[in-house]
């Protein structure tokens, strides 16, 4: 039976219930000693002195500020997905302040203690400046960024024109606010050097090779004398992808103190140490005949970046690619430089927060022409990308309005507003749609038979909690022609051949597909030897006959057969060894567009007194390309939802206006959702194999899954109380 | 935390004699507020007299007409009261739902009230039932024991030993909890005790307070309908990231109407 399609439970789950996974903070060095990080208090200004005289006589290893920290390199510019990426502003280097939280002391000690409390006798005096904060005021000065994913502004056709001239026309501003990444696990570094000069890091990453790249890069160290390793990871989210100060400070520190040094972020330091989601401000103008068929789409977004960064929440983006407009599509991105730390990729970073405006956008435009929202959707579906004119490799959209709103019941929905109420609560259901992009990127893996029938997989890819290991052994146990318990799944050390970042729900089409040529290399090399090598069971001519199945070979319509262990035997070998390297042309070159897309709905159940929203059902239709393993598969959208409805409804980080810091820094205050939130989730998956996306015919679904929650639950909001909230999250006040 | 002297005080006397000596110690009873306090270094005694060990502070009765708790019961054990559960089923489940398991577990009625927490959820009850709270010096009424922002009646050596607590005909309690804390964002305890109605609302302002229209209006006619045209001034509201003074304002409103409902 293959492997591939079953719904497997994950390989590691045993590991991860009984504690035995090891998590990065778990893992113990032997002689390891403590860092801890003494912070800005204020958002803008610089050190005008600083006092470590107290700290250094408390019997600690060591105190470093930008008076004795090593100077480091600059991190390379511009960042790209391939590319590592790191915050520009280096820790400890000089005397500025540019953001509140900004690490500017760290001591280093035997005991965690020893080190928490020498770091109070530091005394800091501060030139405070006023910090410029992300607000009315201060977007007006928006600037044009220099481009780095994307291009910044795009425009096909004339969209100004198109919606002028429109019959419908819709013109709203909707805004998303900062949010944090809020891992389960917080980030920790644990860095160790040898006598030769060589650097191993435990460290909590999702880009193991762009970590080692930047930090061979900013701290001048070779390359080859570098190891990380990361065996699992307890959440990423795009947070664990960038390489963030306290990693180079650990790095600094071991060197300084000749031990190895461990830094584990508290989950207040969570807030400032390392990215986040940057807050944006969109407009939206969309124009429509009275059949509701798009004439044109204007999209621009304003977010906030740090005075060294020129990070883009690209919110635009979705609208380029989403739906047809006969008269045009335009879209443009601007930053306001502001005091904060460096943002980074938030699941679904970009297109969770487009898809909040636009699809809200189209919800509004549903209602100003009084058609149904799923009909909407299906005029303006199309087979052609808008922005680059490439047809679409497959994109199953229609199938996920028609298939969703039939597993949810859209028909029997009343249309207007404030219709449905079942006691004191308004019942209202919603619907978005979504579109994801998908990443081609290169991925190396290696596949060993071993002589006892058993394979190893070798890949430097990452399990963040997806289920990694499990999806990698299907993939080789299919192609091998073995059992799954018979193969060993190896990632999260840079010693493997290389792979790509985890972001981007790129893992499985790309590293997948870097294990799937790596097996298939090595069941080919297994067959050849059973053509030609030593009392080889089979001719020449008959290799196109030979199929594995079970750990053997066999002959079609014979009974000739060898196992692979026999094979490997009778030719004194111990393994055979094969290595793949996937290598795709990037997507945007390819002759397809290749995009991920979905439908979802939502019920939700609003109690007008108090203006609480609560999720009474929810139903996601994907296509995500051919589905590897429906379990994990499931699980992603799960959490996908799960993580919409936190955006949507409760999370939001706030910033105090006047001293420039967040200010809710813990789980009390800042809101996720928990299993009394969630309701029964119903998932399907309605996409077909995509060759064009990958070998292994799936396309990107993690991300995918947590796009359009917010649009489809705020319009659900809309249908209950006849109130469109455009500004996230719909907490409460604003339903009042 | 900084250094402080630890005391388990052997009686009422004995405690109330060390803090009238030493203005820089402080009772612990559950130690629920004060513990966190410490760890935050927001407050640095002398020393810690824990009421722990004191047998005569703990225990529930039924006096007369009134249920008698002593100031060292724990939130569980007012939950799972019998005689509380029959006699105000209100204060049973108000107890019930404080904080969470380990709150419940350790933390006291004394200890509540005493601390007066804007957000706490004990003194909308005492003030509602009209409750007398009984300390080794003197009998407080409720209406003069709750001052201000953390601040009570109570000496600088007086010590709450009990609460009594009046038997209401009618009496519940609504709150709307913080997602995290469960502390009140508002807490409305309603009671009608010998034809009298009182109002308790907690959480909404810097202190406990009678909302006394909606004692006048429900004295006229026991139903959430009499409150409808009524409403409560957003102005010296408590305002936070969870809920602006103005939506306190409408809570209140809401769950007094909802209080009335359950009650019955």
């Amino acid at each position: 039976m293959s492997a591939i399609g079953q719904p497997i439970s994950r390989t590691d789950g045993s590991l991860k219930v009984t504690g035995r996974a090891r998590y990065t903070g778990d893992i113990r060095v032997s002689g390891a000693v403590h860092a801890a990080l003494v912070q800005s208090t204020i958002a803008s200004g610089r050190i005008a002195s600083i006092d470590t005289s107290a700290a250094e006589e408390a019997g600690v290893l060591g105190v470093f500020s930008y008076r004795n920290l090593p100077r480091m390199n600059p991190t390379p510019k511009p960042w790209s997905h391939l590319h590592p990426h790191g915050q520009g502003y280096l820790p400890l280097q000089d005397d500025k302040i540019h953001y509140a939280g900004q690490p500017i002391a760290m001591v280093v000690a035997s005991k965690l203690d020893q080190a928490v409390q020498a770091a109070t006798l530091i005394k800091v005096h501060y030139e405070v400046a006023q910090p410029v904060v992300f607000d009315a005021d201060t977007t007006r000065a928006a600037i044009d960024p220099p481009q780095f994913l994307w291009p910044v502004a795009s425009s096909v056709g004339d969209a100004d024109k198109g919606i002028a001239a429109a019959a419908v026309k819709i013109a709203e501003t909707y805004a998303t606010p900062d949010r944090h990444h809020n891992q389960m696990e917080p980030h920790a570094t644990t860095a160790m050097w040898d006598a030769d000069g060589s650097l191993t890091l435990y460290d909590t990453t999702q880009h193991l090779y762009g970590a080692r790249e930047l930090i061979a890069m900013v701290l001048g160290i070779p390359v080859d004398k570098i190891t990380i390793m990361c065996e699992f990871l307890g959440g990423g989210f795009g947070g664990k992808a960038y390489v963030w100060p306290h990693t180079l400070l650990a790095i600094l520190a071991a060197k300084a103190v000749r031990r190895p040094v461990r830094l584990q972020l508290t989950r207040a330091q969570m807030y400032s140490m390392v990215g986040h989601q940057a807050a944006t401000i969109q407009t939206i103008a969309l124009g429509a005949d009275n059949g509701g068929k798009l004439t044109g789409i204007r999209h621009e977004s304003i977010s906030p970046a740090p005075v060294f960064d020129n990070y883009i929440e690209y919110a635009a983006l979705s609208s380029r690619s989403l739906w047809a407009a006969s008269g045009g599509i335009a879209t443009n991105h601007k930053i306001v430089h502001v005091n904060r730390n460096t943002p980074t990729a938030m699941r679904s970073p970009h297109e969770a927060l487009g898809h909040f405006a636009l699809e809200s956008a189209m919800d509004e435009l549903a209602y100003a022409t009084g058609i149904d929202p799923i009909e909407l959707r299906l005029v303006n579906d199309t087979a052609t990308d808008p922005h680059s004119g490439r047809p679409f490799s497959t994109r199953a959209m229609r199938k996920c309005l028609i298939e969703g709103a039939a597993r949810f019941g859209w028909e029997s929905r009343s249309p207007t507003p404030r219709s449905m109420r079942e006691g004191r609560h308004l019942i209202s259901e919603g619907t978005a749609a979504e579109i994801y992009t998908h990443w081609r990127w290169p991925a190396k893996a290696r596949v060993t038979i071993n002589g006892d029938g058993s394979a190893l997989v070798e890949t430097g890819s990452h399990d963040l909690g997806t289920g990694t290991y499990t999806v990698m052994r299907q993939v080789a146990a299919d192609t091998l022609g073995v059992a799954p318990e018979k193969v060993t799944v190896r990632l999260g050390d840079t010693r493997l051949p290389p792979s790509h970042a985890s972001i981007g729900s790129a893992t499985m089409a790309n590293a997948g597909a870097s294990v799937l040529l790596a097996a298939e290399s090595a069941r080919d090399k297994a067959i050849r030897l059973a053509l030609t090598g030593r009392d080889a069971p089979f001719t020449r001519g008959q290799g196109a006959d030979i199929r594995v199945a079970e750990g053997t070979l066999t002959l079609a319509h014979s009974n000739v057969s060898i196992s692979y262990g026999d094979l490997l035997a009778r030719n004194g070998l111990p393994n055979l060894v094969a290595e793949a390297d996937y290598d795709p042309v990037p997507e945007h070159e390819g002759p397809k567009a290749i995009f991920s897309f979905s439908a979802v709905f939502a019920e939700v159940r609003v109690d007008p007194e108090l203006g609480i929203v609560r999720l009474n059902r929810f139903v996601g239709a994907y296509d995500a390309g051919r589905i590897i393993n429906p379990k994990t598969a499931r699980s992603q959208a799960i959490g996908g939802i799960i993580w919409g409805v936190g955006q949507v409804l409760l999370e939001q980080s706030e910033t105090d206006p006047t001293l420039g810091r967040f200010l809710n820094r813990n789980y009390s205050g800042y809101l996720v959702p928990t299993n009394a939130d969630i309701p029964e989730l119903d998932i399907l998956f309605v996409g077909d194999f995509d060759e064009e996306a990958s070998p292994l015919g799936a396309k990107g679904l993690g991300e995918l899954t947590a796009v359009s929650v917010a649009p489809a639950i705020a319009n659900a909001v809309f249908h209950a109380t006849g109130k469109r909230i455009r500004r996230l999250p719909i907490s409460l006040e604003k339903l009042m | 935390m900084y250094d402080f002297k630890y005391q388990k005080a052997a009686s009422v006397a004995d405690a109330a004699k060390v803090i009238g000596a030493d203005g820089e110690a402080k009772l612990v009873a559950g130690g629920m507020t004060l513990i966190p306090t410490l760890k935050q270094r927001l407050a640095k005694p002398s020393a810690l007299i824990d009421l722990g060990g004191i047998a005569e502070l703990k225990g529930i009765r039924r006096e007369g007409n009134a249920i008698v708790i002593g100031a060292m019961t724990k939130h569980v054990d007012v939950a799972n009261s019998p005689e509380v559960k029959s006699a105000i089923p209100a204060l049973a489940e108000l107890a019930s739902h404080i904080g969470d398991p380990a709150v419940r577990n350790r933390g006291t009625i004394g200890g509540s009230i005493a601390n007066n927490d804007p957000a706490a959820d004990y003194p909308s009850a005492v003030v509602a039932l009209n409750a007398t709270v009984i300390t080794n010096k003197r009998k407080i009424a409720a209406d003069d024991f709750f001052k201000a922002l953390f601040e009570t009646a109570l000496g600088s050596d007086e010590i709450v030993t009990a609460v009594s607590f009046p038997i209401p005909e009618k009496a519940a309690y609504m709150k709307f909890p913080n997602p995290a804390s469960r502390y009140a964002i508002v807490g409305t305890f309603v009671a009608k005790t010998g034809g009298n109605v009182r109002v308790g609302v907690t959480g909404a302002g810097p202190c406990v307070f009678r909302w006394k229209e909606a004692e006048a209006a429900l004295g006229k006619s026991w139903n959430g309908d009499a409150l409808k045209n009524l409403s409560v001034k957003a102005d010296g509201l408590n305002s936070d990231i969870h809920a602006s003074s103005e939506y306190r304002a409408h809570l209140i409103g809401v769950m007094a109407r909802r209080a009335v409902a359950k009650a019955g």
